[in-house]
């Protein structure tokens, strides 16, 4: 009898520990919903008082709606509302743990890998999605690395149990011209080396391509009839133009180069990195292709660079006419994003066009903006709640809808605060 | 363009004539944020031979004096970090478990201009670390940011107390138990590094004492890693140890109350949180990262409410940079304490001010604004925990060494004759392992 | 046995090969006589006529009617300018540099490497490096170099430094040995203890203290060892005894003003006889180096100066590029101004030529006097100072009576322009040095100029591409554009000129591409050929003539 009492102790114990430790996050809810009497910034249409009404998975109604009676509601006096936002440039889903290879995903073996998919290797159940999504970011591009052509970018929500139910309609080749600059501060090889050696990248960047056209003109002329080469096959729609490359270059004589290569072939670009795109923003802007910049917390690529350059350098290129995104290029903390692009906005972009970058922009850029990147009827319901300004750190994120689901406000970080804040048991002395 | 080559030359030449001096200044009408003594609203603080003298309303400088108005701006104290290794230029001597002999104040680096984007965010005072390569690593660096000068010495913070970096878990590990095959090749590894060390120097100790004493007639081999060590045990040196997880954390407090050592700040610990109370009872320290996470394996399991679950039990918090980058920007990854955990303004910015001044044993002239503490200071234009502040001055033992209004592009103080003009340089994507620093660049090095 | 008799066999053979290769080596006398000659006898004297009596290579003799041995050589000194020959105050001269890689095995314990791989070799002395057959001895020679203080290669403490005269006729080149202890903040290779400059410095102290305590242990040993435990007795820690004891003066080289900075920190504790050696920028350090009342050995490798390059005023300015350019050169003025604040610091000072190319000295001596260092400041560094700072200013750096014939003769006074060195006596053996006819390409051969325009033709496989070139050389310095047939200039970078061989190279679009072409080119009056190399696509022969150059 004695040892059962025991046991069931035991038992109870076992069970609320494991409640208690389990750091496992809630489910959503996929909910028809009223979100009542809130401030929403649109993005696109400004500042609307009232209410969005989410119904299967899309926004259905803003401002004044007519929704039935036994619809459930949410009262957001004194709060705001935001589209979700995106940051246009991770690897989150591919990669866990920095230090440990076997959890990283995105880097191929290789110099040409156009046909990765980063789709096929995104983790729904990365304990890093949910550190993100509570944020108020609900829409990443995530990125794979390496090479030359390193392989297909994906749009992706931050909620979903498959690859395929978090996919968010944009596919890009992601390129990397080769760059003239210092691999880092340890590079010690001579600017003739360096000259030498990006020549003969080139070379091969320029062959390869080269090599797609070929195989395109093929393609057609046997009308899909040819040798399997999913390389190859991997670029065809990227050289048609109907798939966007993001090419990766960030020193001035870089981005000055990529704009020219990209100048002479029929591709639907986008310049990634361009971290000195300050220098060069006119350029960038004549030539009239996109850009996704960042991270902005980041110190000027050379000593002799202003030390508030990264930070204003958005700025100066979307003043300059360039249409430009933000990305993070983070992985675990893709979640300062917000800060990220704060600091755009402090350092010379303003608030509303730094919300843009994170928004609409990268919504237009990547040609899902009929789906995501504002508050409007008819788009993906993918946003959040929040008691003010998203970018300042004291605003408290309340409440995440992606596809219109009521995302758990939940993540490792939440939970462990929950359990250790006063840890019971706390202090026990031995002895 | 001229005008800007113009003041450039004119700054330089400015910081390089006055950086050994201490200065004369009075900062009016600002929102002043003493961190120890509330917030003083529209208030002047005036500093005479590089230490604040006084702190009230409607102060009178003697004339002559350069006065700054602060009227709509806040005033603070510099921002320490007490993690970093810019202003240095070897950080691991990562050639033995055990290197309490090397000190990185031996390495510092005037040149480095990290150092002024370090005073543009804000930061006067950094904690220059030896590296996380060793158990016992070497000794560390408190300097203050007096840029502009090629003289190593007048950077270092001469009165601040000596410091040494210990290091557990994965760096000590990989580098000599995975590198060279030698103890330690796990965290019971670790320990036995630590016990070994303080009991060979407790020895060492005492065998000089008795030749001292006249009891033995020879003296014993010298050797200053056995005396540094031995400095530990005597409580002339803080330790502050990379750490992560719990488990270790626990360690090495218990191998310090063997040892009867009790200066103990933590750094990084990012799992100081589950063991916060443990950390209270020994007064330890925790330096932690706002935000950073699952670089590695023994990160994984960490939390950015760490600092605020930390400050809530009652263990003496700050935040560091460990970056060049992040050291830019303290102030908002202080913020980032009332996103995770909503800290109060004050609490929030004890943990960059007077709370690492504590760590590093110099709060008693620097880390809040007081009379009699040294004049190092930062104006923001808003409320430093906002997003959108931007520094606009800051101040050094009085001296203006960063200034929004004459701040030139190029603010490198030495230029190496032989060395290119700058080029561009790829920012190392994730700078997580700044610690690690002279163990792995190698490898890079040579393509 | 047999093995050792093969190795005899074989020194016998080298020993007569060297010796047959130099007849000139019968005739050889100590005895010399230089006659009226104009003698500077040191710096800052003024020029007397006289002659000069060297005997078994000492001076003997200086003045007006003196008496020479019979057999002495005799050189006729008219019109020509006698002074001492300068004193090289630290190098590796005669100090080969090991060609072939060491493949050292893996230290089992990095942080226990031991001394030797440490680099810590204190008791290794330069005599076991030396070949004074080496090249680096006659090319010091022709520049006028009699004395050099030679230091051993190696690690932070590489050994111990002997002063030698720089002729292999002598049976021994050393006029004292091991006269300094040499050390530096390299640290040891191949990621061993110390590895890193705080690892250096942290050996140091520890290396300096044990020393001590162990020259301590050592003397109270030998007075009464009972009792006592027996000392160590290593070879490295006691060969740092005379250092210690002020006899050996510690040469550490220290470069950038932050090196010095903390070497003179470093030494506040450990206080050795310290010199600083190869000393190339003491600005900020230089009131440090005056109050710690240290002499200095300033590196006479310099940097060179920027080529301004001309302004394109196609391209648009670029401020940007232009102040880090300025900044750059107002770096490189500081490096060359460092002598010039020494000397006015009053920092007693010689030089030192650990890292110059021999051919780079006469230019940098001539860019240090036009800073405004004083021909005086300049001749005592290289003469009676270095002589004071190794300890033998008793025997060389002036020309008097008892010291050594060390001599330079030169064709005119030292810092004129084309002044030819005819001769350097090095302990009274005469090396004649030929003056090197003049390259049928300077300035007074119009025929042979590089400077003015050149028709180049480079032959592309089928089709031929032309341009013009136009050059100007300055003192060896030479810029120029080229221009295509499609009149798009292009600045010629890196350009060098040797008297015949010309080469550069310069960007050119081909196809809109940025692409690099190299050219390479033997001269001879006015034509040219070589090759051209275009990027990636590989060498082309190429022709060039010269145009007619308008008069002026």
């Amino acid at each position: 009898m004695k040892t059962l009492r025991i046991y069931i102790v035991i038992a109870f114990i076992t069970f609320c520990g494991f409640n208690a430790h389990s750091q496992l996050i809630g489910k959503g809810s996929n909910e028809t919903i009223v979100l009542e009497n809130a401030e929403i910034h649109t993005v696109t249409n400004g500042i609307v008082q009232g209410s969005v009404w989410l119904e299967k998975g899309k926004i259905k109604a803003i401002g004044e709606v007519n929704a039935p009676a036994d619809i459930k509601r949410m009262n957001c006096q004194g709060k705001r509302i935001y589209p979700g936002f995106i940051d246009s440039g991770t690897s989150l889903g591919l990669k866990e743990i920095g230090s440990i290879s076997l959890t990283q995903d995105a880097r191929e073996i290789g110099e040409f890998h156009p046909q990765m998919d980063a789709l096929t290797a995104v983790n729904p159940n990365s304990i890093l999605i949910p550190v993100t999504r509570v944020n108020g970011i609900t829409t990443v591009l995530t990125v794979p690395e390496g090479g030359y052509y390193s392989g297909l970018a994906n749009l992706i929500n931050l909620w979903g149990y498959t690859p395929n139910q978090m996919d968010a309609n944009f596919k890009g080749l992601v390129m990397n011209y080769p760059s003239t600059g210092k691999r880092g501060w340890w590079d010690r090889r001579s600017p003739e080396e360096i000259k030498k050696e990006s020549e003969k990248a080139l070379k091969k960047f320029d062959t390869y391509w080269e090599k797609a056209e070929a195989y395109q003109e093929l393609y057609e002329q046997a009308s899909g009839e040819v040798v399997y080469n999913p390389e190859l096959e991997a670029m065809r729609m990227a050289v048609e133009g109907k798939m966007k490359v993001l090419l990766e270059c960030n020193s001035k004589e870089d981005i000055l180069a990529a704009i020219k290569w990209v100048g002479d072939k029929n591709i639907n670009a986008i310049l990634t990195g361009v971290k000195e795109g300050y220098m060069v923003a006119d350029s960038i802007s004549k030539a009239g292709i996109p850009v996704v910049t960042g991270p902005i917390l980041a110190v000027p690529s050379r000593s002799s660079e202003s030390y508030d350059i990264a930070y204003k350098n958005t700025g100066i290129m979307q003043k300059a006419g360039v249409e430009v995104a933000i990305r993070t290029d983070e992985n675990e903390n893709v979640r300062n994003l917000l800060y990220n692009a704060g600091f755009a906005a402090a350092y010379g972009m303003g608030i509303e066009e730094a919300v843009k970058a994170i928004t609409i922009v990268p919504a237009r850029i990547f040609g899902v903006d009929k789906m995501y990147g504002s508050i409007e009827t008819g788009k993906v319901a993918n946003l959040f709640i929040c008691d003010g300004d998203p970018f300042e750190t004291k605003t408290t994120i309340e409440q995440v809808f992606i596809n219109g689901w009521k995302i758990p406000m939940e993540s490792r970080h939440t939970l462990l605060y929950d359990e250790f804040l006063e840890r019971n048991p706390g202090l026990q002395n031995k002895k | 363009m001229k005008k800007i080559l113009l003041s450039h030359i004119f700054l330089l030449f400015a910081i390089a004539l006055i950086a050994q001096d201490r200065g004369n200044v009075l900062i009016k009408g600002g929102t002043v944020l003493t961190i120890t003594k509330g917030v003083r609203e529209n208030t002047d603080v005036l500093i005479e031979d590089g230490k604040i003298s006084k702190i009230g309303q409607d102060l009178k400088a003697k004339s002559g004096i350069q006065t700054i108005d602060a009227k709509g701006k806040f005033v603070m104290p510099g921002i320490i970090d007490a993690h970093s290794h810019i202003g240095i230029d070897a950080v691991n001597e990562a050639t033995s478990p055990v290197t309490a002999e090397v000190w990185v104040g031996d390495a510092i680096d005037p040149y480095d201009v990290s150092l002024y984007r370090a005073l543009a965010g804000g930061v006067t005072i950094s904690h220059a670390m030896h590296g996380s390569a060793n158990a016992i690593g070497g000794q560390c660096e408190t300097i203050k940011h007096r840029y502009g000068t090629e003289d190593p010495e007048i950077l270092r913070m001469k009165d601040a107390p000596r410091t040494i970096k210990f290091a557990l878990g994965e760096n000590p590990i990989r580098v000599h138990g995975e590198g060279n095959r030698i103890t330690p090749n796990t965290r019971m590894g670790v320990e036995q590094v630590f016990r070994n060390a303080f009991s060979e120097a407790r020895a060492y100790r005492q065998s000089w004492n008795d030749y001292n004493a006249g009891k033995i007639a020879v003296a014993p081999t010298y050797s200053l890693r056995m005396e540094t060590v031995a400095d530990i045990l005597d409580g002339k040196i803080i330790i502050h140890c990379h750490s992560y997880r719990a488990d270790e954390i626990l360690m090495l407090m218990d191998v310090c109350k063997d040892f009867g050592v009790s200066k103990l700040v933590f750094q990084h610990v990012n799992e100081g949180f589950k063991v916060a109370p443990e950390l209270a009872d020994f007064g330890a320290g925790a330096s932690v990262f706002s935000d950073w996470w699952a670089y590695k394996f023994e990160v994984y399991y960490s939390t950015a409410y760490n600092a605020a679950i930390l400050t809530k039990n009652g263990v003496l918090t700050s935040i560091n940079s460990d970056s060049g980058e992040l050291i830019r920007h303290l102030y908002h990854e202080a913020a980032k304490s009332q996103k995770y955990g909503d800290l109060t303004d004050n609490e929030a910015l004890k943990l960059i001010t007077i709370n690492p001044a504590k760590q590093l044993g110099i709060d008693d002239k620097v880390g809040s604004i007081e009379e009699g503490k040294d004049g190092d200071i930062v104006i923001f234009d808003k409320h430093p925990l906002s997003i959108y502040a931007i520094a606009q001055k800051t101040l050094v033992d009085g001296i203006v060494e960063f200034d929004i209004e004459n701040d030139a592009e190029d603010m490198r103080v030495y230029i190496n004759p032989e060395a290119e003009i700058p080029a561009y340089i790829q920012e190392e994507k994730h700078d997580h392992d700044r610690c690690m620093q002279g163990v792995y660049e190698s490898v890079f090095e040579g393509h | 046995m047999q093995r050792i008799s093969i190795i005899l066999v074989l020194l016998i053979i080298a020993t007569l090969n060297a010796a047959a290769q130099d007849p000139s080596d019968y005739r050889l006398s100590k005895n010399l006589v230089i006659k009226n000659v104009q003698i500077i006898s040191k710096a800052g004297a003024s020029p007397i006529l006289g002659d000069i009596v060297i005997e078994n290579g000492i001076i003997t003799e200086i003045g007006l009617s003196t008496k020479a041995p019979n057999d002495a050589e005799i050189i006729q000194g008219d019109s020509l300018f006698a002074y001492p020959s300068f004193i090289d105050a630290y190098s590796h001269t005669a100090v080969p540099k090991h060609e072939k890689k060491e493949d050292l095995p893996k230290v089992k314990n990095p942080g226990q490497p031991g001394y030797e791989r440490a680099g810590i070799t204190p008791n290794r002395l330069v005599e076991e490096q030396l070949d004074i057959t080496d090249k680096s001895v006659e090319e010091m020679r022709k520049l006028g170099f009699g004395i050099s203080h030679c230091v051993p290669r190696g690690g932070m403490i590489s050994g111990q430094g002997s002063i030698i005269l720089l002729t292999d006729k002598n049976q021994s080149p050393f006029i004292k040995k091991n006269i300094s202890m040499n050390g530096s903040m390299k640290s040891a290779r191949g990621r061993i203890y110390p590895s890193t400059v705080i690892g250096v410095m942290a050996k140091y102290r520890d290396l300096v203290t044990q020393a001590r305590n162990s020259q301590t242990h050592e003397n109270k040993y030998e007075s009464n060892p009972v009792g006592l435990t027996r000392p160590n007795y290593d070879r490295e820690i006691q060969a740092l005894y005379p250092t210690l004891a002020g006899k050996q003066k510690y040469f550490m080289q220290g470069e950038e003003a932050k090196d010095i900075h903390r070497i003179i920190e470093l030494n506040n504790s450990l206080k050795l006889p310290l010199v600083i050696a190869e000393l190339k920028e003491a600005n900020s350090a230089l009131e440090k180096i005056k109050s710690n009342n240290l002499t200095v050995l300033v590196s006479l490798d310099l940097p060179d100066t920027i080529k301004m390059e001309k302004v394109d005023s196609t391209k648009a300015p670029d401020p940007k590029r232009e102040a880090l350019i300025k900044r750059k050169q107002e770096s490189i003025s500081n490096y060359h101004n460092n002598t010039k604040a020494i000397i006015e610091k009053g920092i007693p000072f010689a030089f030192s030529f650990l890292n110059v190319k021999a051919k780079d000295i006469p230019k940098n001596l001539e860019m240090i006097r036009k800073t405004g260092a004083s021909d005086e400041a300049v001749l005592s560094a290289l003469t009676t100072d270095a002589a004071k700072i190794l300890g033998i200013s008793n025997v060389a750096g002036s020309l008097e009576k008892g010291k050594f014939g060390n001599i330079i003769l030169t064709t005119g006074l030292l810092f004129e322009e084309d002044r030819h060195i005819a001769y350097n006596i090095v302990e009274g053996i005469a090396y004649k040095n030929e003056k090197k006819t003049k390259k049928p390409t300077k300035e007074n051969s119009e025929a042979g100029s590089l400077s003015g325009s050149w028709v180049l033709v480079a032959s592309l496989g089928d089709n031929d591409q032309s341009g013009t070139l136009v050059l100007n050389e300055i003192d060896g310095n030479i810029s120029g554009t080229i221009t295509s047939t499609e009149g798009i200039d292009s600045d010629i970078n890196d350009a060098s000129w040797n008297g015949n061989r010309l080469s550069f190279n310069f960007d050119s679009e081909v196809d809109q591409t940025e692409v690099n072409m190299q050219v390479d080119v033997r001269v001879s009056f006015d034509s040219m050929i070589g090759t051209i190399t275009i990027g990636p696509l590989g060498s082309f022969p190429l022709e060039g003539s010269k145009s007619p150059s308008p008069k002026k």
